[in-house]
């Protein structure tokens, strides 16, 4: 499975991480994301019981280096993972076991990491990293478009099929979190969906969660925005 | 209008004014008496004698007497003048009796609210800091008898009701206020504290809420009716709207004066200075708790750094000191503090620290699914040995193979998965270090093994003896050479190509436990050793010394035939002792039985070896012959009877036990092999000879 970045946003505190592989379905299996706590990003041979255990680690104030050790001493096929920890304080430790198949490695870079595995080659990680690095905006605009970068390098070298971006705001309220399952061009998929769909809920996010937790309708409060701003 | 508060300043002003417009009411029987306040043009109710009496609308033919610049006295009777004419006379006490009451009155509000603010909300940290301020506002305020206390966040750019006084929470949590929305936005966006005593003025100002939000205000709503009077003031801090207070009075009457709104304008800085500070007494909380996290994790980071740094350091040291894999076995221990061996890749252990008993290898540990992926990808494994006990398998890695395994026992409860890293890491310098000795080692079997050759063809010279002493063989010394012959099924677990190997660690380790000096090479299929004793050595502590040595080797697990030479002076001799060697291992391979053969304890059958077998079978066919023939003819085994006897020296009792025969039945048997060879065994010679033939009949039986 292909390759994924995670990062905390330095400016909001979110945490978010985009994924894409030649396998279907990829985000069900991976990231898993809790705001304020962290995330766990598993790929190559995923084990994705290790996001929900990774993050008990994690909730009981365990670094980013404990809880990946903790997790491998518990994981007999460590060595077909690959596996990314970024804690509560964005600091990340990343395996990449030696059964994963080459070009594989990974970046840790400050508030964020990449990893990849089946790359076409190693530049897709730098590309990556450096776009992620480079781009301002949203941390889901700047997942997005490190991505898109990989994907432009050549990402995975069996092909492309699923992608996924989640961001994490407020517990148990999802502020991105969309997938691509299967597709020719899954990330550019993503991308696209992101675009279109954004003004729905992610652009007046908190406002929809206030009138959630309020037990109001949003369209209530866009009514009132709209009039508030004399529209 | 009543006052709610039961401060003994304020219930005495009421009391009095109450008794005063009560008295005056009666006495003129007037239909209505208020007191009211003129205040930018708009008239407060402040008392009024009989509240069921008061209709707004009969203000119309309501008389008016001013008492002061701010103050009039409204009243209807049926007949005016009577009282007019009563207030025209005290015209003159009455404002300073009415400024002298309102002022008390005023300072009564004050100091309760300041008391009250400062004395239960002071204190307060927790989620009650809203409800609390409300109540205290609502208890201290004439005509206040419900509020509201709308935050600002800054996310949804909603004011929202954070806590209600009078107002049901199901409705008031749903109201969401944008900034200019009615009286508590525009109260937001201008930082100002606004009063509306006038139901004009009131509904005006909250002309601007949402539908939404006027229909869960009336919803929210506990009052029997809607607020008559509405006073709201803005919490600033630094500048910047954090929220804002709704007061409300319900009653017909209600009203916020002159003297209400002067302490409002003073309490609301100190109510914006007291929800700063619970502000940032929670912010300095949550710092405090993000602290505690940080601290808590860079801690843990640095530990592990520094016990990282720290084995570094050592392992380093150790290295470069050349002070071997034991030192850095303690080393690990020491940092780790778990019990761990280092195992060779035949699983003989090189170096242990912190083990026990019960620290041992499972049975077919290189059978088991862990070890064998761990050979596979060179990287560590964990077994698990019993519910919490685990073996961590981490393969220590040489020049492109697994040349051993450092073996970890931990408890699952207590180890500390970080410490994996230092061992994982430790392994890796232990690979090196055997693959330096390994280096030495075989640079070392080389070398001997040329000079062995050299020896074997009475070469010597300047230079070999010059490397020979390089390798600590001393010329003078003693030397015996063992000659060891390997099979393959060194171990059931062992695959055979580790079998040549595996036997010459073993000698070299029981060697080294015995702290016999030599060294170990391959010659012809055959491992060959010396072993050098200096040569002030007693020959008798040499030659017990060696026993003990034999009794080692009698351990290896392993077919092994094992030949030692005898013990030769000088380094030239050597040759000798490795002949006597190869010569024990053909005996051995001709007695078909046994390990080791010593030379020196071989009795006669080193000199056996060396005559031709012909006459050895000469020999005991002369002595022995006709015995044989006599068995094979008549199907007797009298020649078995004669060995029994010459095994048992004669001792007729321990011949018959061995026979299981009647001692008749022995002397018979005797007497007839005396017959048969024409032998006396009471004679020496003929002892002597029966017994030399016995034991040449046996080496050739063999």
């Amino acid at each position: 499975m292909t390759y994924s970045i995670v990062a905390k946003c330095k400016e909001t505190g979110l945490f978010g991480a985009a994924v894409t592989s030649c396998f279907p379905g990829i985000g069900a299996y991976s990231p898993t994301i809790k705001a304020n706590i962290g995330i766990i990003a598993s790929q190559g041979w995923v084990n994705p019981a290790l996001g929900p255990i990774g993050m008990t680690y994690l909730e009981e104030g365990k670094t980013a280096n404990e809880t990946l050790n903790t997790l491998l001493m518990k994981d007999p096929g460590r060595e077909l993972r690959q596996l990314i920890v970024m804690d509560h304080f964005g600091n990340s430790a990343v395996y990449t076991g030696v059964e994963n198949d080459d070009a594989k490695g990974h970046i840790i870079g400050d508030q964020f990491a990449v990893q990849g595995n089946i790359l076409t080659s190693l530049d897709v990680l730098y590309a990556v990293a450096e776009t992620f690095e480079n781009t301002k905006g949203p941390i889901q605009e700047r997942l997005l478009a490190a991505m898109l970068a990989g994907d432009e390098i050549g990402g995975d070298s069996r092909g492309k099929q699923a992608a996924a971006i989640k961001v994490a705001a407020e517990e148990g309220f999802p502020y991105v979190d969309f997938r691509v399952d299967d597709s020719p061009e899954p990330v550019q998929e993503l991308y696209s969906i992101y675009k279109n769909n954004k003004h729905v809920l992610i652009d007046q996010y908190y406002e929809w969660v206030n009138a959630v937790k309020a037990g109001i309708k949003l369209e209530d409060h866009q009514a009132s925005m709209n009039k508030e701003r004399g529209l | 209008m009543t006052f709610k508060h039961s401060n003994s300043e304020q219930q005495h002003s009421r009391h009095y004014f109450n008794e005063l417009l009560r008295e005056w009411s009666v006495h003129f029987q007037l239909e209505h008496l208020s007191l009211w306040e003129c205040l930018n043009k708009q008239r407060h109710c402040i008392w009024v004698v009989d509240s069921k009496l008061f209709k707004k609308t009969d203000t119309e033919r309501a008389s008016h007497f001013s008492v002061t610049e701010n103050y009039v006295v409204t009243f209807i009777a049926d007949k005016p003048e009577a009282f007019l004419a009563h207030l025209r006379k005290q015209r003159h006490w009455l404002p300073i009796l009415f400024e002298s009451a309102l002022a008390s009155q005023q300072y009564a509000i004050n100091r309760t609210l300041w008391r009250e603010l400062t004395d239960d909300l002071v204190s307060v940290f927790d989620g009650s800091f809203y409800e609390k301020l409300l109540n205290i506002l609502i208890d201290s305020i004439p005509s206040a008898d419900s509020g509201l206390f709308l935050l600002y966040n800054q996310r949804t750019r909603k004011l929202a009701v954070r806590s209600g006084i009078g107002f049901d929470q199901e409705y008031y949590q749903k109201i969401q206020i944008a900034p200019t929305e009615s009286i508590a936005g525009t109260t937001f966006t201008k930082q100002e504290l606004l009063v509306f005593n006038d139901e004009g003025a009131l509904c005006k100002g909250m002309e601007s809420l949402s539908p939404d939000n006027k229909r869960l205000l009336i919803q929210a709503n506990k009052m029997s009716q809607p607020p008559h009077a509405v006073l709201s003031f803005p919490i600033i801090n630094d500048g910047r709207t954090l929220g804002v207070v709704v007061l409300q009075g319900s009653s017909d009457k209600a009203c916020f004066p002159h003297e209400v709104v002067t302490t409002m304008y003073h309490i609301m800085d100190y109510v914006s200075l007291l929800f700063g500070r619970y502000q940032n007494h929670r912010d300095t909380q949550k710092t405090k708790r993000e602290l505690e996290i940080t601290y808590r994790a860079l801690r843990t980071e640095h530990k592990q750094l520094q016990k990282t740094l720290d084995l570094y350091n050592i392992l380093t040291t150790l290295i470069r000191n050349n002070k071997g894999i034991k030192e850095i076995m303690r080393a690990m221990y020491e940092m780790t503090l778990t019990p761990i061996t280092y195992y060779d890749e035949l699983l003989l252990p090189i170096a242990s620290c912190g083990t026990n008993n019960s620290h041992v290898l499972p049975e077919n540990f290189l059978k088991t699914r862990e070890a064998r992926y761990s050979i596979r990808v060179k990287k560590w494994q964990l077994l698990k040995l019993d519910h919490e006990n685990l073996l961590l398998i981490i393969p220590v890695v040489g020049a492109e193979k697994v040349i051993g395994f450092l073996c970890a026992w931990i408890n699952e409860q207590t180890f500390n998965d970080s410490d994996r890293t230092l061992l994982e890491y430790s392994a890796s310098i232990l690979g090196l270090e055997s693959m330096k000795r390994q280096a030495i080692d075989n640079t070392k079997r080389q070398l001997f093994g040329d000079i062995f050759e050299q020896i074997i063809s009475n070469n010597f010279n300047e230079t070999m003896l010059q490397q020979a002493k390089n390798l600590d063989l001393n010329e003078k010394d003693f030397y015996t050479v063992l000659v060891c012959e390997y099979g393959h099924d060194v171990s059931s677990s062992i695959n055979e190509k580790f079998a040549s190997e595996a036997c010459m660690k073993w000698l070299e380790q029981a060697m080294r436990e015995m702290s016999i000096k030599g060294l170990v090479t391959h010659r012809r299929g055959n491992i060959v050793a010396f072993l050098s004793f200096p040569s002030e050595s007693d020959k008798r502590a040499i030659d017990q010394k060696l026993t003990r040595f034999c009794a080692r080797m009698n351990q290896f697990p392993s077919h092994i035939k094992v030949g030692i030479g005898r013990l030769e002076l000088g380094f030239i001799r050597i040759n000798q002792s490795y002949n006597d060697a190869k010569q024990c291992i053909r005996l051995l391979h001709k007695k078909k039985s046994g390990k080791i053969y010593r030379f020196s304890s071989g009795g006669i059958d080193h000199l056996l070896m060396n005559h031709d077998s012909d006459e050895l079978h000469l020999f005991v066919d002369d002595h022995l012959g006709l015995l044989l023939e006599y068995d094979v003819q008549k199907n007797k085994d009298l020649l078995h009877t004669l060995f029994v006897y010459l095994e048992n020296n004669r001792n007729l009792q321990k011949t018959t036990e061995a026979l299981s025969i009647h001692h008749n039945t022995l002397y018979y048997r005797i007497s007839q092999i005396e017959q048969i060879l024409s032998v006396k065994l009471s004679s020496t010679e003929d002892w002597m000879n029966l017994a030399m033939a016995w034991k040449i009949y046996q080496f050739l039986h063999d």
